[in-house]
């Protein structure tokens, strides 16, 4: 009895590693997604052609669960695009065939580091070698085993560059918050996978005091906001106003004290210059209780904010 | 006198009964490579380094008078002597509109057509004998005159079965389209006379088709794979003098991957009098394939009256 309790625990990081392919997640927080790429360098490709690669590589990334947000676009799967043979038929009309061998690659966009890498011969016919590249592309499966494999010896390596480079992600975030670059800190942070038990875990226990300083940061910067309003409009239109800055303050940050003094200051001001009664409703709770999705809500934020044409290194892939 | 008169109708009756159940070759007038490529009807297409022109035919129909007109006469010609002619512009349209018709048919639960890359090359015109045509307007001081070349090629043989050349009377006229009906006119009976004597020729010694016998890389066969002693690619050569009329076909190409059997005289109809092409007879060399001692998985697909190919080792 005792060996097969033993045995069920053994089991159960086991199960607990294949958990983000089998249970669907709403966001990208603690997952591992790869961001589709389809760089410029693939020779004559149409434009077209290359916006149906792109679509058939974020499906091959959907359908291996892998499927991301703007939130997580350190790893990509990009691919190359190799003609092994085209052939333009004499017929009415001329038909153009297309032999192709579609290498795709999984790796690190930032650093330029390749992790796996695996080949399909596709072949594809059209009335013009935009339908035939088309036609061709299309005929990729997601379902193909080599492609499976391939999707998980990335993954594989994706959860080895969190382990060992855990501590200076740790480091790193801990660096940007330092500097009061909280948003970026948590996109650094909420990066690492919940598969990663140990980095995550790491993680976990940074985020939530860089997220009190976050906090208390803003506290600050919105009370100084709402002193600046009040100060250039002392009536009930200038409260009005400066309440609206005051309430986006979290009730647990450290100057809320100070917001509450203010708060008394407005409130009595108001009834001396326009004889009317302002009321500021104090919120009881925190504004959003579970702080990790807070910050990461940040983090996506600023992801969000960065710009769109992300240009990855693959230099040296093929 | 008479009787001998009246047998002889009868049986030139009988014949022209027969022919007529016979699987008709599909006859199109398609203009020539030179013509299209001379009048800038053609595209350019970069080869993997070699610089290719293709003929653009619905850029010719769509902007040359001319030569619709000049197909017009020679389709009134032809269906007068009794072979119609299918139009390349006609089905050039169709063959658009049925690509976009499979490209949004959708079943009820979502479906498409299921559409292979060797479907989709097939997706062209296609005609049994091809009518190649070239002609050109020349001067001759104040006189013009056309210059008219008609070919007629068999597309699985690529034999020239028919064929009209030379040059129209001079004329002071300026009005092309004359000066080409009269050129058609003058050439057009030795054309005919000559697709007559091939019909004739198909009649007697049976129609020619072209067979290719090929493998896929994931069999582990090959034509010279031996049983009871004999290599497979023999044995396929004695199969085919078994069943063509008299015996009648060459092995064009031979190797132990591929055979390429043309001139293969194939009878216009089976034991049961029903009308065959190459399809129904290279269907009896896949039912042989599959048989004891072969027992080899095997695809037969086919290209209009005349073409056939068998690929070994899957479906």
């Amino acid at each position: 009895m005792k060996k097969l309790l033993f045995f069920l625990v053994a089991l159960s990081p086991v199960f607990g590693a294949s958990a983000q392919n089998s249970q669907g997640k709403v966001d990208d927080f603690g997952r591992i997604t790869l961001a589709a790429y389809v760089p410029e360098q693939i020779d004559d490709m149409p434009v077209s052609a290359r916006s149906i690669l792109s679509n058939k590589l974020s499906q091959i990334v959907t359908e291996s669960g892998l499927g991301g947000s703007a939130m997580n676009e350190r790893f990509i799967i990009t691919a190359n695009v190799s003609v092994m043979s085209k052939n333009i038929t004499p017929t009415a009309p001329a038909m153009h065939a297309l032999s192709l061998d579609i290498t795709l690659y999984i790796g690190d966009g930032i650093d330029g580091t390749k992790f796996s890498s695996t080949s399909v011969s596709v072949k594809g016919v059209g009335e013009n070698e935009t339908k035939a590249y088309i036609s061709a592309i299309k005929g990729i499966s997601a379902n193909n085993n080599a492609i499976k494999t391939f999707i998980e010896s990335g993954k594989a390596k994706i959860l080895k560059y969190y382990n060992t480079k855990c501590d200076f992600i740790i480091s790193d975030a801990q660096s940007l918050a330092s500097q009061g670059r909280y948003e970026e800190a948590f996109y650094k942070l909420s990066g690492i996978p919940e598969i990663s038990k140990d980095c995550y875990n790491k993680a976990r226990s940074i985020i939530i005091p860089i997220y009190k300083k976050h906090r208390d940061k803003i506290c600050q910067t919105r009370l100084m906001e709402a002193k600046t309003i009040w100060a250039a409009s002392q009536n009930y239109d200038g409260a009005v106003a400066a309440g609206d800055i005051l309430s986006q303050i979290d009730p647990t940050a450290a100057c809320y004290g100070e917001v509450k003094k203010f708060v008394a200051e407005i409130a009595k001001g108001v009834k001396e210059k326009d004889n009317k009664e302002w009321q500021f409703i104090f919120k009881q709770q925190q504004l959003d209780s579970d702080v990790l999705k807070s910050a990461y809500s940040l983090g996506m934020a600023y992801a969000n904010r960065q710009p769109q044409a992300v240009v990855y290194n693959v230099k040296g892939w093929w | 006198m008479k009787r001998k008169i009246l047998l002889v109708i009868t049986i030139i009756l009988l014949h022209t009964q027969v022919f007529s159940q016979a699987k008709k070759p599909r006859i199109m007038i398609v203009p020539s490579d030179a013509w299209c490529i001379t009048k800038g009807y053609y595209s350019s297409f970069d080869d993997q380094g070699t610089k290719k022109q293709i003929p653009d035919y619905k850029k010719a129909f769509q902007n040359d008078l001319d030569l619709k007109l000049v197909i017009s006469k020679i389709n009134g010609i032809m269906a007068e002597k009794g072979f119609p002619l299918i139009s390349l512009e006609q089905t050039l349209k169709s063959l658009e509109s049925n690509s976009a018709e499979d490209a949004i048919l959708t079943s009820k639960t979502g479906g498409g057509i299921t559409e292979s890359p060797i479907d989709k090359l097939r997706k062209t015109a296609k005609a049994d004998i091809i009518m190649d045509l070239s002609y050109r307007v020349n001067e001759s001081g104040p006189k013009k005159y056309v210059s008219f070349i008609l070919a007629g090629l068999d597309a699985y043989s690529n034999k020239e079965i028919a064929t009209a050349t030379g040059n129209g009377a001079p004329s002071f006229s300026v009005d092309v389209p004359i000066l080409l009906e009269e050129a058609v006119l003058n050439h057009m009976d030795n054309f005919s006379n000559s697709l007559q004597k091939h019909f004739d020729d198909l009649f007697e010694n049976g129609r020619e088709i072209s067979i290719y016998v090929k493998k896929f890389d994931t069999w582990s066969g090959d034509l010279e794979k031996e049983y009871n002693g004999e290599e497979l690619g023999t044995l396929i050569e004695n199969w085919m003098k078994a069943n063509t009329v008299k015996g009648r076909f060459s092995t064009a190409d031979a190797t132990e991957n591929q055979m390429h059997f043309d001139q293969v005289r194939i009878p216009l109809y089976d034991a049961s009098g029903n009308a065959i092409d190459a399809r129904a007879f290279t269907r009896n060399l896949q039912k042989f394939l599959s048989a004891a001692p072969f027992s080899i998985v095997n695809k037969l697909m086919t290209k209009g009256l005349g073409q056939a190919v068998i690929v070994l080792g899957e479906k």
